[in-house]
């Protein structure tokens, strides 16, 4: 694997705030508002191609409607729908990924140690 | 439309990426506008009553405030909107970066061959910056994926561009450009042959400087070599000539007496207090005698309403900012004079963003004395930016 292959980390260290009650209700939250952010840019998305078809006098609007894919266009939606999946649901996967390795427990220390740093000096 | 960067480190993105980004600026909008003034309203007409009634007293500072408004549902709604959007930001240009990170690398290593960057590999990175994903922005500052890496330099420009919702310009300069402009009219006297620029990350506040006085020499340090390469870069693609340097605030190699100007953005409030002393001291030692220090900063709480104070704070108990309510509770005046400057020779400003206002209100704002309010350094509607100064 190249350097630029290495995946950039998705998710901020430190603990996450949580604001409501029950921790679930922010997690709940943050895939509601990334379910919103994909449904505008699809949005987004479809308004453009329906205004360039509709211009260009390619594609009446009736004929979208009867429209099926074929296998290959199945599969790359498939693989769409699979990254999709990977972002709205990003928050649940945040605990794995931040605080099972020994990098995040060596992060905790040395935050604490700032941290009384901080209030030392203060 | 989420703007474009301006130089050749921009990186393509596709159409989807595009609509992604625009929407976390529009939503941070929503946040920043219509939310939080709900909040204001609610506390004004709900809670500071409710609380006045029960404790005997108004809320007296920025703590007691978010001690009133923490079990309120706007509040809860406001914070977890605000917390998602600002994941959003870098989660919005995640797979950007991701994708141009091997060009970036060809031409971090082009520019490197040329030009002034020092890197000093006796820099020790300090943990409020090591330890710390400042602005939750994943890999902060520091981080490091390989030799020669300017990723997280990548990864900042692209993300504040969304951050910043377009209100910094396409250079993402506002900030360097207003106040060096501000120092030029304001300081007629002042000979501005050398300027340096602590805590300078991609340089985008930098810059400036070498734009408004073309004939000085003009230094930027960061202590995070990622975003030092990738500011090196940056500046001559831009065709602006800034030597960037790895070097602590609190330790500056520079001799004394060597800048008419030291200049910092949005620095300070990232350190801990006991950095800013020292960084401070080392302000004044590099600068001549009759030198201005200048920094912007977010307005102290001393200088704003208890809701207000509240309002900015907010950033240091949820946005990985843990020094920034320390900064901010502090008298600046004081610092200064403790760092050896006079307290005779200290100033506040506020000046209007020149990108927001335009060149006419700058201009009349250059004859009066601005005043901290609850607009000063928000993002929203009437951009002003704040900033400390004292002179040697």
């Amino acid at each position: 694997m190249t350097e630029s292959d290495t995946p950039l980390p998705r998710h901020a260290r430190g603990r996450r705030p949580h604001f409501f009650d029950d921790p679930a209700v922010d997690q709940m939250m943050s895939i509601v508002l990334e379910v919103i952010q994909e449904l505008s840019v699809l949005y987004d998305r479809v308004d453009a191609m329906q205004r360039l078809l509709d211009q260009k006098g390619v594609l009446p609007s009736s004929e979208l409607e009867n429209y099926r894919p074929d296998a290959a266009v199945e599969s790359q939606r498939q693989r769409r729908r699979e990254e999709y999946l990977q972002r709205v649901f990003r928050v649940v996967r945040r605990e794995s990924a931040v605080f099972s390795t020994a990098e995040a427990e060596e992060h905790v220390r040395g935050l604490e140690a700032s941290l009384s740093d901080a209030s030392n000096t203060a | 439309m989420t703007q474009e960067l301006i130089h050749d480190l921009k990186l393509d993105r596709t159409l989807d990426e595009s609509a992604r980004q625009d929407f976390v600026a529009a939503l941070r909008g929503f946040v920043l506008h219509d939310i939080a003034g709900d909040m204001r309203a609610t506390y004004e007409r709900r809670v500071k009553p409710e609380i006045t009634r029960a404790w005997g007293h108004e809320p007296r500072d920025s703590a007691e405030v978010h001690r009133a408004m923490r079990e309120t549902l706007c509040f809860k709604f406001y914070s977890a909107m605000r917390v998602n959007a600002q994941e959003m930001v870098w989660d919005s240009v995640r797979d950007q970066v991701q994708r141009g990170r091997a060009r970036i690398s060809e031409q971090v290593q082009h520019a490197l061959r040329q030009g002034s960057l020092v890197l000093d590999p006796s820099v020790e990175v300090p943990r409020s910056v090591s330890s710390l994903d400042v602005h939750l922005m994943p890999g902060n500052y520091d981080r490091e994926f390989g030799p020669d890496d300017a990723t997280q330099g990548a990864f900042y420009d692209h993300g504040t561009v969304v951050f910043y919702m377009g209100l910094m310009g396409r250079d993402q300069g506002d900030i360097g450009r207003t106040i060096s402009r501000w120092v030029r009219a304001r300081y007629p006297d002042l000979p501005v042959r050398r300027v340096l620029d602590v805590g300078c990350t991609i340089g985008h506040n930098t810059l400036p400087w070498a734009q408004t006085f073309p004939d000085a020499e003009v230094h930027g340090i960061d202590v995070a070599p990622p975003v030092l390469r990738y500011a090196h870069a940056r500046a001559q693609s831009m065709g602006v000539a800034v030597s960037f340097r790895q070097m602590d605030a609190t330790q500056l190699k520079y001799p004394d007496d060597s800048f008419d100007v030291v200049w910092s953005s949005m620095f300070f409030h990232e350190l801990p207090l006991k950095s800013i002393r020292q960084a401070l001291k080392e302000c004044r030692r590099v600068l001549r005698p009759g030198g201005l220090m200048i920094h912007m900063e977010l307005p102290p709480n001393r200088a704003l309403s208890p809701y207000d104070g509240f309002y900015l704070d907010w950033d240091s108990w949820y946005n990985c900012e843990p020094f920034y309510k320390t900064f901010r509770d502090q008298d600046e005046r004081q610092l200064c004079v403790e760092a050896g400057f006079d307290p005779e020779r200290f100033e506040q400003h506020v000046v209007p963003s020149l990108n927001w206002f335009g060149e006419e209100v700058f201009q009349r704002a250059l004859d009066s004395v601005g005043k901290i309010d609850k607009d000063t350094g928000r993002f929203d509607q009437g951009l002003s930016w704040y900033a400390f100064s004292a002179r040697k």
